[in-house]
């Protein structure tokens, strides 16, 4: 079977009202059948103490994934599972450049691609802070 | 006025991979205030492949909020065909591939883009901002 991730999304923004709903079957570069291979499973870690630009992901870990890089169909998902509302988490792309994608605020979720060129950072905002997030990636590259 | 963003992955074939939905309302930043403006799911289709094709401007939104970025790879095209998407100056985010789609929290301070690796490719997109 095939590993899936599906987004609904549904706005009433607009008076007429949106709603999106798209399964992707998470496959490796250039096929449309062959699965992706490793899965990291969905980890959970708490933070006792904010955390500056550390590494969540590590593009070159060596072990235990060795992610393939460039020709790949990676994912990445990562969810802020903290309470509070004034909780947020700080995704970065590339632990040089430190390039902000963005925050994900309490309960927020992301999903999205990710190559394994770069590695991918947090910051979290407050001590105390909980996050979710998991890999789906292939083992060699395309 | 709400939305809301729902996420569900199923990976059968791994152990621990069993489905689970997760759900959040998109609010501003750090209340719980809804975020209010939304341009809508735009579809555009390229003839030839195109590079850079701007989503975010980061001139056209205030930095540091809870904005948040829909984008689905619609082409039918080879399986081998990408859309990449990038960050400011041409820091990959990742590929996605025909079918594939990402939600991502943006920032508001870079530029987000996606350049198209083929003919007759075509992808939608949707963002769900502050101002």
């Amino acid at each position: 079977m095939a590993t899936t991730a599906t987004i609904n999304l549904s706005s009433d923004i607009s008076d007429a009202g949106t709603r999106v709903t798209s399964t992707a079957t998470l496959t490796k570069s250039g096929s449309d059948t062959t699965n992706l291979d490793q899965f990291t499973g969905v980890s959970t870690i708490h933070f006792a103490a904010t955390q500056s630009a550390i590494p969540l992901i590590v593009a070159d870990s060596g072990v235990p994934y060795n992610y393939a890089d460039t020709t790949v169909a990676h994912k990445v998902y990562i969810r802020n599972a903290s309470t509070s509302t004034s909780c947020s988490v700080q995704v970065d792309i590339d632990s040089s450049a430190n390039e902000p994608l963005g925050k994900l605020f309490y309960g927020d979720w992301c999903f999205f691609p990710w190559m394994g060129t770069k590695d991918i950072d947090i910051t979290t905002n407050e001590v105390g802070m909980t996050i979710e997030f998991a890999v789906i990636s292939q083992s060699i590259a395309s | 006025m709400a939305t809301t963003a729902s996420f569900t992955l199923n990976a059968p074939d791994f152990t621990g991979g069993s489905s689970f939905t997760v759900s959040t309302q998109l609010y501003k930043a750090g209340t719980t205030t809804a975020i209010d403006q939304f341009t809508g799911i735009a579809r555009i289709f390229k003839e030839a492949a195109t590079n850079n094709i701007s989503l975010v401007d980061s001139g056209d939104y205030t930095s540091d909020k809870a904005h948040k970025l829909y984008v689905k790879n619609t082409s039918t095209t080879a399986a081998n065909t990408y859309i990449l998407m990038e960050i400011a100056s041409d820091e990959p985010i990742g590929r996605l591939f025909p079918g594939d789609w990402m939600f991502i929290p943006v920032d508001g301070t870079d530029h987000i883009k996606a350049s198209t690796s083929a003919a007759g490719m075509s992808f939608e997109w949707g963002f769900f901002h502050e101002g």
